[in-house]
């Protein structure tokens, strides 16, 4: 019979094509969902099937035994399902709630009042929240009130998603933590770095015209602040992207209760903090790697020499930039830089993913990037001079930000659903989803989001993301730079009263960038009312965890 | 030493004995058992911050409500008279949970170091040292500056725009109760959208307003970085927003003047201005003098407008007092400072009507 052949050959192939489509079935699903089911917010085909690929690499552990029915309430900055910062928590709910049978709740807070909001949830002992996405600069007031606790216990326990601390940066882990504790966990790496427009810089007409009209060549690479002014004193109020209209120079948001005094943290710290002498130069002693207080005294030093050279810079720099982004918030600040209107910036990491967002980014494939700039003018406080060195400039690095990351609540009832959550928002691929996908507002923090010596990523992951491949590499290197070139790094203010020494940061900086008083007199002010607000904080205290948070030893 | 419970207990506990006895003083035996189960809940639940005004809330109850010791307490009447105190309670919850509490309660934390660094730890008694402290602090006079520029300038604004538009509405126009609702919108709008709609409209590059100043052949204004002009941006804001509420009292006085005063009067003069002088200003005038005050009193409480829409800038230049309160307590949680701040608004505020009713209750003496 010839039809038996046949009908084994059909039966095998039936078998073969079985499995085939149970295999393909079984990747394309996770917890018997699709990715349809759990990425209803995905912008695309694409987008949905790299979330779909990460979740399926992530390996989360099936919780729902453990887990099912409860409810985790997590509070995070307001912008939305597809906003920055809370986008992730929107975006991976339905995969969270898959893996553990529980239901998450998002509360969004406006991120001026986040702080207030939180505050006063755990002051009233409402404790309504089981996890806080919060700023770094947060930490020191939750830890000193017993509002969170520490999750070192659960690291690398069975049952969670992995992540892995090592890879975090070291500056941004430091972040986490407190006196040794991991509180946080990986989401969001801040730190400014410099973007320029490449294109115009690297254009050999314009180093030409801006040689015939300064007399001395273009200087750029850009190294110093003092290079970046240079450049864009040239080219500000030039029609250089041809438009037809005058364009900026540099594009800066200084709004009064906005983060526009990030932008002089990061600027100022090569104009104010010195190495240390020796072997050690990041050791933190009475003169060098200080930047915000005395550390034996709790002396402000807003308004030493040095600071105050750096805001008349800036002040200099914001002259080559439109007069109204003195009024303007971080988005606007952003989207006249990814519009080709301004040559140059200087922001967080959400530049460089944004740039490849063609919704709101006509510079892709023009993007440059390198490492917060250098100066080459700065104020020795042990010497009491200025010090002034074009072919050694002051490199200071930063983490500049919020670096926006989940605690947990010391009053949580579902403590293990929130170290999930966490783990699951800091395990590689789904962090590395976030970092690559510019929505997000999740920057790099972690070494495998880097390219080699650094880390492990390549561009080829980027451009798969729809990165221009240019611009992949321009960006990332530039940050990567940014936190392991430095020679020393600006030290994060993490003490009680940060947010209100900040805020007065913050107001005094506007009067003085809106000509309603001089640098001097601005941080003179900030000086005095640091003082009084260190007074009524408690002076003792406030020195204890200063010397703490910046590992100094008094006489050391 | 007692311990946690047994504290939080006692912490309940020790705030309702007070009305549990007035209570069970006056038979009424139910009330004193409610008030102590609700007091010591309270406590246990480490709420000790309720019991206080619970407790007072069940004294007044127990005050309110007649005695049963003596009366006929089958009588139909005096069941019926007592009800009506049943359904004054929510209102009397209310005001003293939301109301008298806070208030007594902040009177006591500004004469306290409470800040959030110590609030559960335990704060302490200073004295007057908060209110000694307001004199010389900078970030006072400069939010003072900033309140009476805006409270004096919408005042003004507010009445003589809203005059105004009354003056016109009082003729007849078709139309008329169209264009009055329209124009009393802004009232219901929430200050707060109000402050981000300011932000599009002054917006210094794409704004209209400075469109339209661009498009007459003026130069651009720099609502958001030059300090007075951000003020006055906020004070146009909140103008608007208040000049219908000017319009629709004023409305309403203009039109309980009596027909015949402007036809006898018309037979000496036929002047708008003359009769609007004579007749229908000193009639309107107790009715302006209510809205300066409510208006006087509102302004000074500005503070949803200028933070969402400028955040306070640029610098402090739109930061007004109350924002400034707003900032101390519950932003920097300097609660004891807070409240002293808080307290001299108080008094203000009760000056200012004070002195008005006294001069309202000479007038018509």
């Amino acid at each position: 019979m010839r039809t038996r052949p046949l009908f084994l050959v059909l039966l095998v192939l039936s078998i073969v094509l079985a499995l085939g489509v149970a295999q393909v079935s079984a990747q394309d699903t996770f917890m018997g969902k699709t990715a349809e089911e759990l990425f209803p917010g995905a912008a695309n085909d694409q987008e949905r099937a790299a979330a779909m690929a990460a979740l399926l690499e992530a390996n989360l552990p099936d919780a729902t035994g453990r887990f099912a029915g409860q409810t985790l309430t997590v509070s995070v900055q307001q912008a939305g399902a597809r906003g920055g910062i809370s986008g992730p928590y929107y975006f991976w709910r339905d995969a969270f709630e898959a893996a553990t049978g529980a239901t998450l709740e998002i509360v969004e807070i406006p991120q001026a009042q986040y702080f207030t909001t939180t505050s006063t949830d755990f002051l009233t002992g409402q404790n309504s929240y089981d996890i806080m996405n919060i700023g770094a600069w947060f930490l020191a007031d939750y830890v000193s009130n017993g509002w969170i606790q520490p999750i070192t216990s659960y690291l690398g326990q069975d049952g969670y998603p992995t992540w892995n601390t090592e890879d975090v940066f070291p500056s941004l882990a430091a972040l986490m933590q407190w006196q040794g504790e991991w509180y946080g966990a990986l989401n969001d790496g801040d730190a400014q770095m410099l973007y320029f427009r490449k294109d115009i810089l690297e254009d050999p007409e314009w180093q030409a015209a801006y040689e015939a009209e300064v007399g001395s060549p273009m200087p750029y690479p850009i190294v110093t602040w003092q290079d970046l002014l240079a450049i864009t004193k040239f080219f500000n109020g030039k029609d250089w992207n041809g438009d037809g209209d005058p364009d900026d120079g540099i594009s800066l948001h200084l709004r009064s209760g906005g983060q526009g005094f990030f932008h002089f943290m990061s600027l100022s710290a090569p104009f104010s903090i010195t190495p240390a002498e020796g072997d050690d130069v990041r050791k933190v002693t009475k003169y060098d790697n200080v930047y915000w207080f005395d550390p034996d005294d709790m002396t402000p030093l807003i308004n030493q020499p040095g600071h105050v050279a750096a805001l008349e810079y800036l002040k200099e720099l914001a002259a080559t930039g439109s007069d109204a982004q003195l009024g303007w918030e971080l988005a606007e600040a952003w989207d006249n830089f990814l519009n080709g209107n301004a040559v140059a910036t200087f922001s967080w990491g959400d530049v460089g993913s944004l740039a490849q967002d063609p919704t709101r980014s006509t510079i892709t494939g023009l993007l440059g990037g390198s490492r917060i700039p250098c100066s080459t003018h700065w104020y020795d406080r042990e010497q009491g001079a200025f010090v002034d060195d074009e072919a050694n400039p002051n490199c200071v690095g930063n983490t500049t930000g919020g670096s926006w990351f989940p605690v947990m609540s010391s009053f949580t009832d579902v403590p293990e659903l929130a170290y999930y959550l966490m783990a699951m928002q800091a395990n590689k691929p789904i962090n590395f989803f976030n970092v690559v996908y510019g929505w997000t507002g999740v920057d790099p923090g972690a070494t495998y989001d880097m390219f080699p010596p650094i880390g492990t990523a390549t561009v080829d992951q980027y451009v798969a993301a729809g990165y221009n491949a240019s611009d992949a590499e321009e960006y990332i290197t530039g940050y990567g730079e940014n936190f392991f070139s430095h020679p020393i790094y600006e030290t994060y203010l993490r003490i009680p009263g940060t947010v209100q020494y900040w805020d007065i940061l913050d107001v005094r900086l506007a009067e003085a960038m809106t000509d309603q008083r001089t640098p001097q007199e601005a941080l003179d002010l900030v000086a005095q009312e640091w003082d009084a607000v260190t007074n009524d904080l408690g002076r003792d205290s406030q020195i204890a965890i200063y010397q703490v948070s910046l590992g100094y030893t008094p006489g050391g | 030493m007692p311990d946690i419970e047994t504290g939080k207990l006692l912490a309940g506990l020790i705030p309702g004995l007070v009305p549990a006895a007035v209570a069970t003083f006056r038979g009424r035996y139910i009330l004193a058992i409610a008030a102590l189960v609700v007091c010591v809940l309270a406590g246990l639940a480490g709420e000790y911050i309720f019991s206080l005004p619970m407790a007072i809330n069940f004294l007044v109850t127990a005050l309110v409500l007649r005695g049963r010791r003596g009366k006929q307490e089958t009588s139909a009447v005096y069941k019926h008279s007592n009800a009506r105190f049943y359904f004054l309670l929510p209102g009397v919850f209310w005001i003293l949970t939301f109301t008298l509490f806070p208030l007594i309660y902040s009177l006591y934390l500004s004469f306290t170091n409470a800040r959030m660094q110590n609030f559960a730890r335990g704060f302490s008694l200073i004295g007057l040292d908060n209110y000694a402290a307001i004199p010389n602090d900078l970030r006072v006079s400069e939010t003072i500056i900033t309140s009476v520029y805006l409270s004096v300038g919408s005042l003004l604004l507010t009445l003589i725009l809203g005059t105004f538009i009354a003056w016109i509405f009082n003729h007849d126009i078709p139309g008329l109760r169209i264009f009055r609702s329209i124009l009393t919108m802004p009232l219901f709008a929430a200050p707060i959208a109000l402050g981000f709609m300011g932000l599009i409209l002054f917006n210094e590059n794409s704004g209209s307003i400075n469109y339209m100043i661009r498009g007459l052949g003026g130069q651009g204004v720099s609502w958001f970085t030059d300090p007075w002009s951000a003020r006055t941006a906020v004070l146009l804001i909140d103008s608007w927003q208040w000049t219908p509420f000017v319009f629709i009292i004023i409305l309403a006085a203009m039109q309980s003047i009596p027909d015949e005063l402007y036809e006898a009067a018309r037979l000496d003069t036929n002047s708008g201005w003359l009769l609007f002088r004579s007749i229908t200003f000193p009639l309107i005038a107790p009715a302006l003098g209510t809205v300066a005050l409510l208006r006087l009193v509102e302004t000074f409480k500005i503070l949803d407008i200028p933070l969402s829409m400028l955040g306070g800038g640029p610098g402090s230049a739109t930061q007004t007092y109350s924002y400034y309160i707003y900032q101390t307590g519950l932003r920097n949680f300097d609660m004891g400072y807070g409240s002293a701040l808080a307290y001299i608004l108080v008094i203000i505020a009760i000056v200012i009507t004070s002195v008005y009713f006294q001069r309202m209750r000479a007038r018509f003496e």
